[in-house]
């Protein structure tokens, strides 16, 4: 069973799921507690069923830490702006090898979501 | 030759006035000083590519962990070549050669770890039935 129950299924693109630059609206995030984590991810290995509301809660978790990564990001380069500086868009400052990853986990969560 | 990624709004430097550029390199300076400040670099690396995915539970487990390892190489390579293009910018600005400067936006350690995380991605697709 997919997790699109539990999950919003609204990031659909790299560029949106990974906070690609410019994005202006990505609002400070909780960073949920290693011990969160640990305790989800330690539930889902003791268990031989497969449960879709833990799977959901323990991706639920690494996302909000995920946006929390980004959010860090951000506001360091708050600290950089300057009316003569322009951040160039992440595709441009971005490896292939790099953008090539971002998409293949896109994928995958879609295919978890199913 | 100049490269045509640049943090610069204005694209030539033939358009700044001479004052200007010094005020635009300071700015540029300080941006990246700032970055490297802080640099994380030795963030906890959770993935864990010896684990077997036998089941769907633990292809999210290691899917999760992935998610976390890539967010903070994205991270940290979004600002490392951000600041490698400003830095090329203000030696630009100054008129300075830029036959000496090299962009490397991927070292060999993140190169490494994106490996790990490439191979560990491949696992979770095949344990997903592709």
């Amino acid at each position: 069973m997919g997790l699109a129950w539990w999950i919003k299924k609204t990031y659909v693109t790299p560029k949106r799921y990974f906070h690609f630059f410019p994005n202006r609206n990505l609002t400070p995030s909780e960073n949920p507690s290693f011990a969160e984590i640990e305790q989800l991810e330690q539930r889902l290995a003791d268990s031989t069923l497969n449960s879709a509301a833990e799977l959901a809660a323990l991706l639920d978790a690494q996302e909000r830490k995920k946006d929390h990564i980004f959010s860090n990001m951000y506001a360091l380069l708050d600290q950089c702006r300057s009316k003569n500086i322009r951040v160039p868009p992440s595709e441009k400052l971005l490896p292939d090898e790099v953008l090539d990853l971002a998409q293949r986990i896109v994928n995958i969560r879609e295919k978890l979501l199913e | 030759m100049r490269n045509t990624l640049t943090t610069l709004q204005l694209l030539s430097k033939s358009e700044i006035p001479e004052i200007r550029r010094h005020e635009i390199g300071d700015e540029l300076q300080q941006a990246i000083q700032i970055i490297s400040s802080n640099e994380v670099g030795d963030n906890d690396f959770l993935t864990n590519s010896d684990v077997n995915l036998s089941s769907r539970n633990e292809a999210v487990i290691a899917f999760g962990r992935v998610l976390v390892d890539f967010s903070n190489l994205l991270s940290e390579v979004s600002l490392s070549s951000l600041s490698q293009v400003m830095q090329t910018d203000y030696e630009y600005l100054l008129g300075n050669s830029l036959t000496n400067v090299r962009q490397n936006f991927l070292n060999d350690q993140l190169k490494e770890r994106l490996l790990i995380l490439s191979n560990q991605l491949s696992k979770i697709e095949a344990s997903l039935g592709g």
